[in-house]
């Protein structure tokens, strides 16, 4: 008897916390989710759309593109909206990931300036909305490079004796690699096997000389004099920038650069479509992307921004570079299956 | 006996100090650097302030961002808004599933060492897997099974994530301590005429409690430092904050960070106080 009611309590227990579990929220206030790279969104831009529209914004973050694109892939439903790269919105098109919110009928379609970086899939960016572009250059230290040219990827891969162990490189395989082929002239999306051979062994000459390859922290290294010299991408390089501008710079290398966009798109599986296309609308504002690129300090698409953006940062020609230096910018392209060749590269190069 | 103490005595002693000192002393230094007023360069020392714990209090929602005290000073522009949140979500998690790993996982040790039952082996091998497997491949196998289910991704299906791979963990520290108990106790209880069930929280269950706590505490570290399972089975509003750092450290931190470890620790150190209160001797 006692064992009965014993199992009773606990079957009465069981059944009120499936209840209580998974429960879809019937809320009458819309949401919207986003999901982002980290620190890659002015918190002020997302509360002025919260207050504006009554939406309910959440940000989630993420730190590479495949992360997204595993995560999305293996089923996670519940975020709007993503921000690939430019390559990796080819991917998820590919893969059927994306939805279309048509672009093109939303107010501000005509602020977008066309003569950014390009999606294969999407040439005329109806399907995502180009975010933010940057470069991948060289920030560094004022006053322990006095005198010395920074100017050219010369000081990573043949730095002067000065400089030595105090250079550092970022630790990704296609911004290292393609900067070594950039240096000796080749496509920063070569798949020869002598040029990345070339490529490699320019790296394994250069590489007793760096301190360290590393994506991380490396602002205050800077500032600090840890490293002289540093690859790092424009966005955060700025920010760093203008907190000291007399201690540290940024620069964009003669030969070219690796040239990043990334995009904002909406999964095909969000749920709040109408939430959704609000906020493209809000993004292809003037004032709202002009607001947004000045707190990323990156390159915005939107021509109609361009007289809002600080004249400080518009001003820069490594944020803003030329058409001539933009020639020399290479996008990042997806390889396919030729990434194995650069995986033995960086495998060598990470092993010596 | 000698007052001096002999060399060998004094050599361990200055490595225990030394082994102290390597331990301690990086956090310190973040005790430290939590009040310094730089915002830009975290190593040079500008000034005391309290103003990264009111940014942090403020982004949690604790107090109000407009108020005198989180508005002051210009730390507020390089306060990261979403720091704050990732933090508090990771202590809601960790100690949601730990609390659920504890239950689960002594009902499973005591199930093991006190009864028999068809698959025993079988369950016992099963029982180390989550502790074996890479944490990615559990990680993706679980999001592909909650997607299956249509399982709404969340807070609570990370808490749910962590429980299943903490409960093992809590099963083998349990386990142990149980291996370690002289049985007598229990038979002599039984043989004097009290039903399994008042053996149990009498007699059993006092002597656990070390094994018991050691293995919360356990699972709510091992929870709070997980970054992969964390990544793929959290849903919307509920990144923590290891995943949260791992994408932030590519860009820069704020300074908060200070604070919030020092929260952490002394959230921790709370925990484990009253951990240790719970188990003071009482009169019999």
């Amino acid at each position: 008897m006692r064992r009965l009611r014993h199992l009773a309590a606990a079957s009465l227990t069981a059944m009120a916390i499936a209840a209580g579990l998974p429960s879809a929220p019937a809320s009458a206030a819309q949401e919207l989710h986003l999901y982002n790279w980290t620190i890659y969104i002015d918190p002020a831009v997302v509360d002025d759309f919260q207050k504006e529209s009554g939406i309910k914004v959440t940000l989630d973050n993420y730190g590479t593109n495949e992360e997204m694109l595993a995560k999305v892939q293996a089923g996670a439903d519940g975020y709007d909206i993503v921000f690939p790269s430019v390559f990796m919105q080819d991917i998820m098109s590919q893969l059927n990931l994306l939805g279309n919110p048509g672009l093109k009928d939303l107010d501000g379609y005509n602020n977008l300036d066309q003569k950014y970086f390009i999606a294969k899939s999407d040439p005329q960016h109806e399907i995502c909305l180009p975010y933010n572009w940057g470069t991948t250059g060289l920030i560094y230290n004022k006053a322990l490079t006095k005198g010395q040219a920074v100017d050219s990827w010369k000081v990573i891969f043949e730095p002067p004796e000065a400089l030595r162990g105090k250079i550092a490189v970022l630790d990704d395989v296609r911004e290292t690699i393609g900067a070594a082929l950039v240096y000796n002239g080749f496509s920063f999306n070569s798949t020869d096997p002598k040029e990345l051979a070339k490529a490699r062994d320019t790296i394994a000459k250069a590489k007793p000389y760096w301190a360290a390859m590393l994506t991380d922290g490396i602002g205050d290294k800077v500032i600090n004099g840890d490293f002289a010299v540093a690859q790092w991408w424009s966005g955060s390089a700025a920010q760093t920038v203008a907190s000291k501008p007399d201690a540290v710079g940024y620069v964009i290398p003669k030969e070219g650069a690796n040239g990043f966009q990334e995009q904002m798109c909406m999964l095909a599986k969000a749920p709040n479509v109408a939430s959704a296309k609000a906020f493209f609308s809000y993004m292809m504002r003037p004032d709202v992307a002009a607001k947004n690129t000045n707190w990323l300090h990156g390159g915005t698409t939107n021509k109609a921004a361009l007289t809002m953006v600080n004249p400080a940062l518009r001003s820069d020609p490594n944020l803003y570079p030329s058409d001539e230096v933009r020639q020399r910018l290479h996008l990042v392209q997806d390889l396919g299956d030729k990434i194995r060749l650069y995986d033995a590269v960086w495998t060598k190069i990470k092993a010596e | 006996m000698s007052l001096r103490p002999s060399p060998l005595k004094a050599a361990l002693l200055a490595h225990l100090w030394l082994f102290f000192l390597f331990l301690y002393l990086p956090i310190a230094m973040l005790v430290v650097y939590s009040f310094n007023d730089n915002a830009v360069s975290m190593m040079t020392w500008n000034g005391f302030t309290f103003d990264w714990y009111w940014r942090v209090l403020a982004n949690i929602g604790l107090i109000s961002p407009s108020s005198d005290l989180a508005g002051s000073g210009n730390l507020q522009l390089y306060s990261d808004p979403n720091l704050g949140p990732a933090a508090l979500n990771s202590v809601i998690v960790a100690l949601g599933s730990a609390s659920l790993a504890t239950v689960i996982g002594t009902l499973s040790a005591l199930g093991l060492a006190r009864c028999t039952f068809p698959g025993k082996l079988t369950y016992r091998t099963a029982l180390y897997l989550p502790i074996v497997i890479p944490d990615i491949v559990l990680g993706i196998a679980l999001l592909v099974f909650l997607a299956a289910l249509s399982f709404p991704l969340g807070r609570v299906s990370v808490i749910l994530a962590h429980t299943v791979f903490l409960a093992s963990y809590v099963t083998v520290v349990v386990g142990a301590r149980l291996a370690g108990m002289n049985t007598a106790l229990e038979e002599a209880s039984a043989d004097l005429g009290a039903s399994p069930w008042i053996t149990f929280w009498r007699v059993t269950f006092p002597q656990l409690v070390p094994g018991i706590v050691g293995g919360f505490l356990l699972s709510v570290v091992i929870s709070f430092d997980d970054l992969v399972i964390a990544y793929f089975t959290s849903g919307v509003g509920a990144t923590t904050l290891p995943v949260y750092l791992f994408g932030a450290i590519k860009r820069n931190v704020s300074p908060e960070i200070n604070a919030i470890s020092v929260l952490m620790m002394l959230l921790s150190m709370v925990i484990v106080a009253l951990a240790l209160w719970l188990r003071r001797p009482t009169r019999a």
